[in-house]
Order: structure tokens, then sequence, then C-alpha cells
């Protein structure tokens, strides 16, 4: 009996011990993600090693600082946010490599408030400097968030904001987005049928904002019928696991309105596997949307595509060096869109595996584009 | 019965006027007739001895008297008015003034002993404010009273208490009733050494002078000699003697209840054995064995013989049957096993039957089990052996596949010793075999052993029915773990083994009164572990040592303090409340949706759902279904409800919530004095007098129930007070967040029971800390600081919880402590 | 005949609880059939039976570990079922030809873990949910970092065929779920291992005095369900082509609740195989009904947990009613105790 006590104690502190060292090799994985599909994903190639040449002088000028910036992702598990964190890894280790920064800092979460509250917490004690915010809840951080502030840190939210005075927002305009492609959709579909709509993560800002905008449009179709809301996460697998699950209870669907954050695959696999026609759905420019949907172009196959661009991981972390260099930053900016229509998926035709169509945002880029707007 | 003379001692003028009078007392547990035709007259002062061998009905007799069994027949007077025998139960009894001291001590362990006094005795202490001076001052007065220089103190956990100890709490607990007229002790002096035996016998002559009257059960005749004035011996649920001490002796009562066995009780119609020849291939040999309970047994048995244990119950004999089973296999301690085995149980219900099963399931398991794992047991093959055993043993029912439960008593102990027999096992271990069987089912039944002695098997056999001897070839006589006896069939004579039984050993039977270590209080081991981790956090970042940086970390475990808090009453009574966390987050929700928009609506629906924790307890009680299950299921229903009235996290917290709950006052957050004062609450309720109750529940349930208290109340009580805390939980959790997720809370269920098993909890016994559980929810919280500041990922919090919780687990099994955690 | 007709009546009262569920099972299909518009089709019974079919694998590895009584629940099979899928899909990385060796990483992985549950339950004596509870959080961890470093889009056609093949319009995984549980039953009425494992459940003490290898037997059930439940994310994964995280979460709640409805026992002692199929399609008839009538995720919840809750109370008031009358006058099961 005393050997198997022994053993099993033994069995368990290895666990413990394992995962303990796991923890240290991811912990460099979470800093440095092996893979870097932002580069080649990039659209307009700027590489990382053109001159920057706003940083040189003038009114963007960045000065070397030791200064060390957190990033708080309150959620890892889709491509989209891997995507996100590989660019804010590769800008932070660009910009610690030009001296800009001293270190920098990722916390992926489970998407629950509690997770990232304590992310937070760990970020101020450890006194960083700036703090870069995908965020869980659009209020419920706020609390935290203000002592962080109340300790001098600069926060940076994006893509999932918060309402906060004092804290910088990269916002994008998901209401516009959502009607944006709805109305596609009214267009394609005549103006009445049945439509799927798929939601995003639930309770962030870009979820609300895209359901609004559908819902704006929706309401002015009254022949249109949403036969059921989807739970996708931003995933394909959950997406597709979502639909399979009521797809035999459902009438027919003309069109599949996704969220556009990397769920569009998983609609086409759900209707595919189960022998039905895939209906108009829109696209969510993943590489692999964008294959699928080069190879039903020649059937005949129409629909749009647009996401959020996950490269704002990076453009998160240059708004972040220019703020504490006291760059003159705006409380509010605005992130691009990428839209793509029929005729221009030609274009997207060989994406890597696993990314979604996203410019590199180097801190030109993110001049030009996010702070002078 | 003739008025009686009381031993030496000398007397003032007393009241000697009769007390009790049963007449025609009667009981059967069919088909045995346990009490028959017995009367008995008490009077006031007298101390009677009540004698006899095993079966002999002394337990019936008492339990009838002290309404725990209605009784078939008879009248009892008391104190000069009837009773109603037919709505006698322990209460009555009580009310009457006749109070039992039972061989089970009813005691809560993780009370301190004036503890134990007070739920037993509340209506005596009525105070609200100094009811423990009230309870110590009784329990030391009783202790002194009974044991003069006792030593024990009254604020000692019982649990640190040795046996002697507890029993002499329990029985001085007995004589602080003030109503009792009559006490009946049964075997009070088993595990009293010899000095405190004495006292116990000078306090009992001391008091019948005093016009108190005891009815005394022992085994010992030699003690019975010293205090009793009369004698009252029974045999098989007869009156075989009774009379004032001076016409007996130890010899007489001893040669009394030796006579009459085996001749006519038992039929002869069975044909005479021949011994087999012995089967050397067989055996079952001890050298020298000694466990727990047993010493420096040296035997031989081998096949064709039956070896009968006989001696007074609970002197080893089913330990010795159950160590043959058990360690078969292993080949240590000088106890050497040749043979397949098979063992009878005796306590059917406890370990005998299996109960959603059929006959033939029941009989053929042991046969089945004999086989590999996966073998196909084909179903001709299991058939066939039941069948053969079912028409051997004439087992009445409607057919094999009845459910056992449908059976006699009797026929169910044929199943079972048939599941023995069918497992073709080389010795059979029977445990009181024909217990409450009839007779003619017996003869089958000593028929089939010797049988199965004939064919080579070695039967063993431990029999309460001294009868029973004359079907074994060999006896064996235990007393106090010892072999006192060891006889061939052919020299049975029962007023010998009578008198080997009875022997009484000079040496105290219980050990010296150890006092064991008074242990450090329950929660040390995490206040330390706490202190230490806050340092080693505060190491890394010296900020959690400012007011800034605590209060950082106190909004961090709010939320989970007071789930623990809530979660430790409910651990306190042996449950766990599998929904804590997600009635937490429920109540967050309804706080920033229902409440902000609504106010009534929304109060209401707090209210109620609040309301839902003690029913929730009620109907645990009332269906006696696992607590666990029925709250997995309610956590569910948390969930949907919360995830219903809002399916992503938002909301608003009401400003007067988060102005009573969580503002900066110039000392320090108002939080801090709601945590404090919950927590404090929380303590002081457990240690008032109810919260004494309620842990006694946890500990031992029979024993409050006895005692009057209620089971329904205590365990509304305690899942009102979990859910109390846990409403507390999410409103201050809606304060600090200003919103509400659904999802956010259900980690502090399991987080909850982590923290109190690490602030020095267990799961069973009612031995819990609201402090060490605080404690606990600290350590857990800092874990995923310390994490964060190691730059760990948050994603790894989770897994180092649980395995902190694992490795208590498992340090506390390893330190031995032997309590099942 | 009357020894018949007391046979079938005997049948009916043992299996009350699933044949209920299997008429509940018809009444759910109409109504969907007539709310939907579509009509009473076959297919959309089948599809549903498809679905049902995951959670009929989940259902019978929960069914075995509450059989071993004292209320015993197995919470690491959501944990096992991610497990299983990342560790599948993973390894086998689109090719046929890493199948087996992942299938036999998946089953090395699920013996580990039933290992370590049952070593938690039998010798540290930690109660079977607390430990299996932690359990879950450790393999939840190991599958997010095996999630960091994996690629887990491409499935191996075979893989997938297992999981989506039709024959004659029935799903081949309908079919193999039918086979699994008649091999459960099997197992557990006719080999010695099952007959333990149903005595373990009913009184652990009595099984040990009867001779039943407990330990063994307890070990061996905890090792079975670990390895259906990471087979069973395997084949959902499949399904899917995919893996993430959380995907076994839904099945912790739905596999309890599948095997209460399908007339296994909570307390441990009976299980029911072919109960808890019906139970899964059951289960998933009622979430296709709610989903159609536009409950939301919390909705639906609920009503799992007014489900498990409302079965429970009514087995134990037939346990108790039923039995109490069973009992013989007079009988000494109980009583007895020597003076």
């Amino acid at each position: 009996m005393k050997l198997t006590h022994r053993f099993t104690a033994l069995l368990l502190a290895a666990a413990m011990g394992l995962s303990l060292t796991a923890c240290g090799s991811s912990q460099s994985s979470s800093n440095a993600p092996s893979a870097t599909p932002s580069e080649q994903s990039a659209q307009s190639p700027e590489s990382s090693t053109a001159e920057d040449t706003l940083a040189a002088s003038g009114d963007y000028a960045l000065k070397s600082g030791k200064y060390v910036i957190g990033l708080s992702n309150s959620f890892y598990g889709n491509t989209w946010r891997k995507q996100m964190v590989s660019s804010f890894t590769e800008a932070a280790e660009e910009a610690k490599k030009k001296g800009y920064i001293s270190g920098y800092e990722i916390q992926n979460g489970d998407n629950t408030v509690n997770t990232q509250i304590a992310q937070i917490n760990s970020f101020i004690l450890k006194k960083v400097d700036a703090i870069c915010i995908n965020a869980a809840s659009s209020t419920a951080l706020n609390d935290v968030i203000k002592k962080a502030m109340d300790q001098g840190i600069k926060i940076i939210a994006f893509d999932s904001i918060i309402d906060l005075d004092g804290a910088y927002t990269m916002d994008y305009d998901w209401v516009s987005m959502g009607e944006k492609k709805t109305q596609y959709v009214m267009d394609k579909i005549g103006g009445k049928g049945n439509v799927i709509v798929v939601r995003g993560p639930s309770g962030a800002a870009p979820d609300v904002g895209i359901y609004q905008g559908i819902t704006n449009v929706l309401k002015k179709y009254p022949d249109v019928k949403i036969a059921i809301e989807i739970q996708g996460q931003a995933d394909a697998t959950v997406t597709q696991q979502g639909i399979l699950n009521v797809l035999s209870s459902l009438p027919k669907i003309d069109a599949v309105i996704t969220h556009c954050g990397a769920d569009s695959m998983g609609v086409v696999n759900a209707f595919q596997s189960m022998g039905q026609e895939v209906p108009l759905t829109i696209g969510d420019n993943t590489a692999e949307f964008m294959t699928w949907w080069n190879q039903q172009a020649q059937k005949g196959y129409e629909t749009m595509s647009v996401n959020s661009t996950p490269s704002c991981g990076a453009g998160a972390l240059w708004t972040a060096v220019a703020a504490l260099n006291d760059v003159k930053v705006p409380q509010k900016m605005y992130l691009p869109f990428i839209y793509i229509n029929q005729d221009e998926i030609g274009q997207y035709a060989d994406l890597q595996a696993g990314t979604i169509a996203s410019p590199y945002m180097s801190y030109d880029y993110v001049v030009e584009n996010i702070l002078k707007k | 019965m003739d008025a009686m003379t009381k031993s030496a001692e000398p007397v003032q003028q007393q009241d000697t006027s009769l007390l009790l009078e049963a007449r025609h007392f009667r009981k059967v547990y069919y088909p045995t007739i346990a009490v028959n035709d017995i009367t008995l007259s008490l009077h006031r002062g007298d101390i009677l001895a009540l004698v006899g061998a095993n079966g002999a009905g002394k337990s019936t007799l008492i339990k009838t008297l002290s309404g725990v069994v209605r009784c078939n027949g008879g009248e009892l007077t008391f104190d000069g008015s009837p009773v109603n025998l037919k709505e006698y139960h322990p209460a009555a009894a009580r009310n009457l003034g006749i109070r039992v001291v039972h061989q089970e001590l009813s005691l809560c362990k993780n009370l301190t002993v004036y503890e134990n006094f007070y739920v037993e005795q509340s209506q005596s202490i009525k105070n609200a404010f100094g009811w423990r001076k009230q309870a110590q001052e009784m329990a030391r007065a009783a202790l002194d009273r009974v044991f003069p220089g006792h030593g024990i103190d009254v604020a000692a956990g019982l649990d640190s208490l040795s046996i002697a100890q507890q029993q002499m709490v329990e029985i001085a607990r007995a004589t602080s009733d003030k109503k009792m007229k009559l006490m009946i002790l049964d075997e009070p002096t088993s595990s009293l050494p010899i000095e405190r035996t004495e006292q116990l016998q000078e306090y009992l002559c001391k008091t019948a002078g005093e016009g108190m009257t005891y009815i005394y059960i022992s085994h010992r005749l030699k003690e019975i000699m010293t205090i009793a004035n009369c004698v009252y011996i029974m045999q098989n649920g007869n009156e075989k003697w009774k009379g004032a001490i001076h016409e007996t002796s130890e010899e007489h009562m001893v040669k009394l209840m030796g006579e009459g066995i085996g001749s006519g009780s038992c039929s002869v119609e069975l044909s005479a054995f021949e011994t087999p020849e012995v089967n050397q291939n067989i055996s079952v040999i001890c050298d020298h064995y000694t466990s727990k309970k047993l010493s420096d047994l040296s035997f031989e048995s081998f096949g064709g013989q039956i070896l009968g244990l006989t001696g007074l119950e609970g002197n080893g004999q089913l330990d010795l049957l159950r160590d043959i089973f058990l360690k078969a296999k292993s080949k240590k301690n000088g106890l050497k096993v040749t043979g397949k085995v098979a063992f009878v149980a005796g306590d059917r219900k406890k370990e005998g039957i299996f109960p959603l099963w059929s006959i033939a399931d029941n009989q053929v398991i042991t046969k089945a089990a004999g086989s590999g794992m996966f073998k196909h047991l084909s179903r001709e093959w299991l058939e066939e052996s039941v069948h053969y055993w079912y028409e051997k043993l004439h087992i009445k029912s409607d057919g094999t596949k009845e459910l056992i439960t449908c059976l006699s008593g009797g026929n169910q102990q044929k199943v079972l010793i048939a599941r023995a027999l069918a497992a073709d096992a080389d010795i059979i271990l029977l445990d009181d075999p024909t217990r409450g069987v009839d007779q003619p089912t017996k003869n089958a039944l000593y028929e089939v052993f010797r049988e199965a002695a004939a064919s080579g098997k070695l039967v063993i056999w431990r029999t309460s029915d001294d009868a029973e001897l004359e079907f074994c070839t060999h006896l064996l006589v235990l007393n106090g773990g010892h072999i006192v006896g060891s006889f061939e069939s052919a020299s049975v004579d029962h007023e010998t083994i009578m008198g080997l039984s009875f022997q009484n050993e000079e040496e105290a039977h219980g050990p010296a009164e150890e006092k064991k270590r008074r242990t450090a209080p329950l929660y040390t081991f995490a206040l330390i572990a706490m202190v230490a981790i806050y340092a080693v956090c505060a190491f890394q970042s010296p900020m959690l040592l400012s007011g800034y940086g605590l209060q950082l970390m106190v909004v961090g475990f709010a939320a989970l303090m007071l789930c623990a808090l809530g979660q430790t009453f409910i651990i306190g009574l042996g449950h766990i409340d599998l929904g804590i966390g997600n009635y937490c987050g429920l109540i967050n929700v309804l706080c920033c949706t229902l409440l902000f928009s609504n106010p009534t609506l929304g109060a209401l629906a707090l209210l109620g759902t609040l309301a839902l924790y003690p029913l929730m307890g009620y109907v645990i009680y009332k269906r006696n279904v696992p607590a666990i299950i029925v709250t997995l299921g309610m956590s569910f229903l948390w969930t949907g409800a919360a995830l219903s009235l809002q399916a992503m996290p938002g909301g608003t917290c009401p400003e007067w919530i988060r102005t009573v709950f969580y503002s900066e006052t110039p000392l320090v957050n108002t939080l801090c004095f709601w945590l404090a004062g919950l927590m404090a609450a929380a303590i002081l309720f457990y240690r008032s007098r109810y919260g004494t109750v309620l842990r006694g529940f946890g500990n031992n349930e029979h024993a409050m129930i006895n005692s009057g208290w209620s089971k329904a109340k205590a365990f509304m009580a305690v899942y009102a007070l979990a859910g109390v805390l846990a409403f507390m939980a999410g409103v201050i959790t809606s304060a600090i967040n200003n919103a509400s997720d659904s999802s956010a809370s259900g980690t502090y269920t399991m987080l909850a029971v982590a923290s109190v098993i690490i602030g020095g909890g267990y799961f069973s016994g009612g031995v819990v800390t609201h402090f060490g559980a605080v404690c606990g929810a600290v350590i857990l919280t800092m874990i995923s600081v310390l994490l964060g500041l190691w730059s760990v990922s948050t994603d790894y919090t989770a897994l180092i919880q649980g395995l902190v919780l694992i490795l208590i687990l498992s340090l506390r099994l390893l330190k031995g402590r032997g309590k099942k955690a | 005949m009357k020894k018949k007709n007391a046979s079938l009546q005997e049948f009916t009262q043992r299996n009350g609880s699933w044949l209920f569920a299997a008429a509940g099972c018809v009444v759910l299909w109409v109504l969907m059939g007539t709310c939907s518009g579509n009509g009473l089709s076959l297919k959309s019974l089948i599809d549903n039976a498809y679905t049902a079919s995951f959670l009929a694998i989940a259902g019978l590895a929960q069914m075995l570990v509450v059989t071993t009584g004292r209320g015993a629940i197995d919470l690491s099979i959501p944990g096992m079922i991610t497990l299983g899928a990342y560790v599948s899909m993973g390894l086998c990385n689109g090719q046929n030809s890493m199948i087996l060796p992942a299938l036999l990483a998946v089953v090395a992985s699920g013996v580990l873990v039933g290992f370590l549950n049952s070593m938690m339950v039998i010798h540290l004596k930690i109660p079977a949910i607390i430990a299996t509870m932690a359990m879950n959080y450790l393999i939840v961890t190991v599958t997010m970092l095996i999630g960091h470093n994996f690629n887990v889009f491409t499935v191996p056609s075979i893989l997938k065929n297992i999981a989506t093949f039709r024959v004659a319009g029935v799903p081949v995984m309908i079919l193999l779920v039918a086979l699994l549980a008649l091999a459960i039953h099997f197992l557990l009425t006719s080999t010695t291992y099952g007959k333990g494992l149903l005595a373990t459940g009913q009184n652990l003490e009595a099984a040990r005095l009867a001779g039943v290898d407990v330990g063994k037997t307890q070990i061996l059930t905890y090792v079975f369900a670990a390895v259906l439940a990471g087979l069973c994310g395997a084949l959902i994964s499949a399904r899917v082509t995919g893996a993430y995280l959380g995907m076994g979460n839904s099945y912790q709640m739905d596999s309890i609740a599948c095997i209460v409805v399908g007339g296994t026992l909570m307390s441990g002692g009976r299980a029911n195989a072919a109960g808890t199929l019906v139970g899964s399609l059951f289960l998933y008839l009622i979430i296709s009904c709610m989903q159609l009538m536009g409950a939301n995720a919390g909705m639906q919840s609920m009503v799992k947990g007014a489900l498990i809750i409302a079965v429970l109370l009514i087995g134990a008031a037939e346990n108790s009613g039923k039995n109490l009358r069973k009992k013989c006058e007079g009988s000494t099961a109980c009583e007895i105790k020597t003076s």
C-alpha cells in the first residue's frame, strides 16, 4: 500500500514538474510564437527592415527608452487571435531591437473577466509602462483599468475596446461593417428568405457592434427571417459544430451572415458534410476561405468577404510606443477593415494556410493610417 | 420478587418503592423469539445486573424497555403509572426518566467535551451568553461526581481523549440528566481501566443509596458481584434465574448459563456425524499471529474439520474471520492460509446482499468473481450452479429471478451461504450464519456444513448460539483477543466454555489513560502557508505591502472568500455544494440586470433564489438523495438562469450597491469591512449554540437526532447559511466589477472546496474551520498572482490550484492520520 | 402464463425510465416535424441520432464510472474529449498513415488519465467528483499547451469516413455506437468484470467480502471511461474538421443527463447501456426542439438541470416506496443484533 502511495505522489509531482517546465517553454512561445504568418500574408509587403523614416525625427519621432509594454489578450483560442498576438510579438521584437522598448510581456486569458483582471493586476504589480488590452468585456474591467491609470500606466484598448475616459481606444466601425455585409446579402437574396446569423465571442465590442449593424438592416426587410443564431466564437470549428447540431431541424437556408472573425469555413464545412449545397456565405478573408472561394467562383459562386485585421496587434504596440514617447496620439482611433470583392479574389489565392489577409503594420503604416486620421 | 436487602453499604432511610414493573414482555424477530415472557420488577435503589450469554436477549429487552423497539406484547408500569407501549418511543422513555448508556458511544468527536454535554442537555442551558461557562461547569461537575480526579479538560476536543476517557464522558453525561430515575448501562466498563471502574461502582452504589435505580449489563461477573444487589439471568430469551446477589456467586451464574444448552432446543434428528478425515491440502495455520485486536494466536486447522469460534461477542472472533479472508493471499505475521477462501457475512444488509439484484445474481457473484476478469460467463454455467444450490438449500421464493429483497431474512441467509458453496471454495468462513433463521432451515444448514467438511473442506464457524457448538469438530474460545480454550468436539462442556468466556483478565481491559497530544488548531498550516506565499509575492513586488497593493489583492479574493465561507458550512455537514459558484454568478447577473432596471422585481427575484437554498437542503433531507448530485443539477439551473437573463457579459451595478459595498473611506474600502464582518459573523455563528448543534450533525447524526434535534431544520439552516454567503459573494462581485458575467464565477465552486480543504477541513466528520477556509482562499488567489509575477501564463492557474489541492490531500494521507479525507 | 406476465411487468418496472424516454423521443420527433413545417422526416430523426451518437459515447463512459457507486461522477470526460481531439488531429496531421499511432496515443493518454483518477479515488480516498474535477484542470492545461503548437486543420480521410460516412443513408457512427453499447452490455452482464462492477456499485464492502477485486474493477472502469472519452473526441474532431479548446464542455452536463434519463442509477450498481443510447437521443431531440423554439443557451441549460433533478427525485421516490412494499413481513434483514 505504501508503495502505491509513494508511486502516486511521485506521479503527481512529476505531472506538476512537467507542467511547470512546460510553463517555461510555452512562456517563450507565448512571448514569441513559432509561426510568424503575418510576414507572409503581407499584402503590401513592407519589410520590417525598411527605413522607418517617420521614427527618426519630427512630430512622430521615437527615442530610445526603457519601457516595458504588456499585452492583455482576453482570449487566445482562435486563428484571428493567434495571428494578432504574433503580429504584436513581431512588432515588439522590432521595437526592442531598435531600442525603443526594453521588454514586453504577453498574457493570454480564457475569455473571462476574472482572468483578465488578474492579468492587469499583475501588470500593475510589475509596474509596466503601458498595457495594450483586447478586452473580454467592455465594462467589467473599468475598475482595474482605472487603478492602472492611477499608477500612470498608459492604456491602449484595441479591437474589443473599453469605454473609459483616459484610455486610448483603437476601434473598428463594427456597426457599419455589419450593415454593409447584411445589405449585400439582402440585395443578393432579393429581400426575403431564411438566414443564419453567426455571432462572435459574446460580450465583446465587435459582436455587439456587428450585431447592431445586422439588425439595423434586417429591420427594413420583414420578409427575411433569422432561422437561428449560432455562437461561433469567431472560430471555424465551433461554428461548424454549432451548425451541425441544428441543421437537420432548420428550414432551407438562403444565406449565412457570418461574424467574419474566421468562422466562414465552418459554415462551408457544415453544409458540405451534411451533403447540402453551401448557401450564400459572407467570407472572412482566411486563406482557407479564399482558396475555396476561388474554386467555387469557377462554378459561378458569388459572395463578398470582410474581416478586421489581426495585425492590429502590431498596430497597438506601435501606438503604445508612440504614446509613451509623448507623440500626439488621438484618444479615439479607427482601424481599417479589409473588404474583398468578387473581382479581387485572384489576388488572395495564395495566402499561407492558417492566416487571415492582413497588412503588416509597421510604425510608418500606423502613423499614416491610424494616428494621423 | 421478594424484597431485597442491599449489599454491605450503610445507608440512610430511603425509598424502596416499586419503580418499574414489566410483565410478560415479548418480542419476536421472526422466527426467533428474542424476548419470551419476561417479567421483571425494579425497586428504587436497586442495581439489577442483567446477565446472559450471546443471544440471551439482553439487548433486545433493554431496547423494549427504553422504547427503541416496539415489543409484541406485555405491560409496563413505571413509577406508579402504566405506560402506553403502543406509543412508546425513546423520547417518551426519556421523559419518564429512563436513560440508556449504550455500548456504541453517542458522542460527537468533533466537539469538545462540554459541547457534547450541551447538545444533549440543551434544555438545562438556556442562556444565550455565557452558555459555554454553564456547560463547562455542568461537564466538570458531572465528571467530578462520577470520576473524581479524572484529569479531563472539559474544553478539550473529544478526539484528543482516549477511548476510556470518552467512555467516562459518555457515562458522566448521562448522569447530568436531572429528570433521570432509571439508568441502564450496557457494558459501561468495557474500555475503562480498573481505577475508573471502581469509581463508577462507588458512584452507582452511592446514588442507588439515594434512590437512583440502575440496570447494569455486563459480562464481568466479578464486577456484578461487587455492584449489584439483584441479578437477572437470561438464556435464549427466557428468564433463567432471578434473585438477590447473596443468593448467587460467580460459579453459580456460570453454571446456570451453561446448563440446558444443546438439549431440546436443537433437533437431534440429524444423522450421526463421523469425523471426516483430515485433508492436509487445505489449512489455516496461525503461528503467534498478532494484529490490532488479536494477540498471539496459535492454532492449526485443516480441511475436513468444522472449527467453531466462540466466546463472548466482540472478543476477536469476527476479526479473526476477516483477517483470514482479507489476508489470505499475503503470508505475513504468522497467518498462513492454504486454499481458496469464501466468506459468508453475518450482517446481511450491511455487508452481504446486493439489494438491486435477483437471487440468482446474488448467488453467483463469488463464483463469477473467481474467473478471469474478462472471461465470458455463459448463462448455462451460471444457472446450473444457481439451480443446484437453490434446490439443495430449499430456498423459498417464486423463482431465482426474484429480487433478493423479497425474501425473508432466513432465506436471504441461505442465498449468502449458497454463494460461498457455489464458488467451490476450500475454506468457508461463516460469520454467525444462522442468525434470524428458523429451526428447520438451521438443521438444513448444519447438514450442509457437515457435508462440506465431509468433502474435505475446512469450515470455520463463528456462532453466537452456544447450542451450535455441538456441530463443530473443534472449538476455539476467544476472550480479549486471546485463545483461552481449545477443544475437540468430544469434550464440549458448556459450563467450562461459559467459564472461559466470562473469565476476567486481571489487567485492565482498556489501556491506561493516555492523553493524546493537544493538536494545533486546524488552520495552522494554512495560516503559515498564506503568510509565506504573500511574503514571496511581496518580495517580487513590494507594492503588495502597501495599502494600495493589499486592497488590490482583497478585491481579487473577495468573492472566493465568501464562497469558501459558505462552502465551509456545507462541507461541515458532510456534503459538497457543486453549484455555489454558479449561484454567485446568478446573483451577480441579477444585480446588474434585473435589479438595476426594475428594483422591486429584482429584489423579489433575488430573495426568491435565496429561498431556494434552504429548500434544496430540505429536499436533500426528505428524499435522501445525494447532495452532490442535487447541487450539480442546481448548478445547471443557476447557470442557465443567468445565461437566459444575460447572454453576454455586461449590465450595470446599481449605484447604491457600489456605495454600500465598494466605496473608499478615509481608512480602507468599505469592502474590507464587509469581508471582515461576514467572516466574523460566520465564525461566531458556528461557535454559537445552534452552530455547535450543526457541527454535531456533521459528525454524528444519530446522536443528535436522539438528543431531540431536528435533522430537517439542521439541513435547512446549513444550506440557508451557505446561500446567504454565496449571495453576498454575488453582490460584492457586482459592486467590484460594476458589471456581470454569468460564467465568471463558475470556477469558484471547486476553488471554494479547495479552500476549505487547504484550510484544514475534512470532507466528513464535521471538522472544518472558517478561518482556515479564508486562508485557503487567499492562498489560491495568491497562486495566480505569483504566477503572474513570475510571468507564467495565467492559463496555468487552474491547474496549479487543482494540484495544490491534491497535494494537500496526499500529504495528509501519507502522514498517516488514517482519517477518511 | 403468470410468469410471463410477471417478467414483462418486471421488465417494464426496471426499465421504466428509458422506455418512457423512448416514447418521449417519438413525441418530440413528431412535434419537431410539425413545428418546423418540414413534416415527419426520417432523415431528421436519423440526423439527430447521428449527432446524438457522439454524446452516447460520452454517456457510456460516464455510465461506467457512475456505476462504481457512492456518488461517483467523472468530471474529466470533457477534458479527455478535447485532449483526444487535439492529440489525434495533431499527430495525424491529415495523413492516413498516422491514424494508427495517433489513436494509440489517444488510448495511451486515456489509460494514464484513468489510472491516475482511480489512484486518487482508491488510495488517496478523494471523492471521485473532486478528483476528476482536478484532473480535468490538468488535462485542460495540457491540451492548451498542445494547442499552442499544433496545426489542427486537416483530417485524414479514413477517420473522416468513419465519422461521416453513410450506408444507405444511415451514418456509420450510429452503427458503431450501437455496437459499442452492445459490447458494454455484454461486458456488464456476462463477464466477471461487469458483475464485479455492478456489485461494487451496490455495496462496496459486500463486494469485497464476496471475493470481487474491487480495486482492479475500479481501475479498469476509470480507464475505460477515459479511453472512450478520448476516442469520442477523436471522432468528433474528425467530423468537425478541427479541434478547439472547450469542445468537450457541453458533454459534461449532457452525459450525466442522458444516463439519468436512460435509467442508470446515480448511486451506482445499475447500468443501462441501451437506455443511455435512448437517453442521448432524447436529450438531443430536446435540445433541437429548444433551438427551434428559439430558446437560448441559458434556457437549454436550465431545462437540462431540471430534467436531471426531476428524474433523480422520481427515482428516489420509486426506490423508497417500492422497496418498502416488497420487504416481507417480519423480515429480519436488518434488525437482529445479538444481545
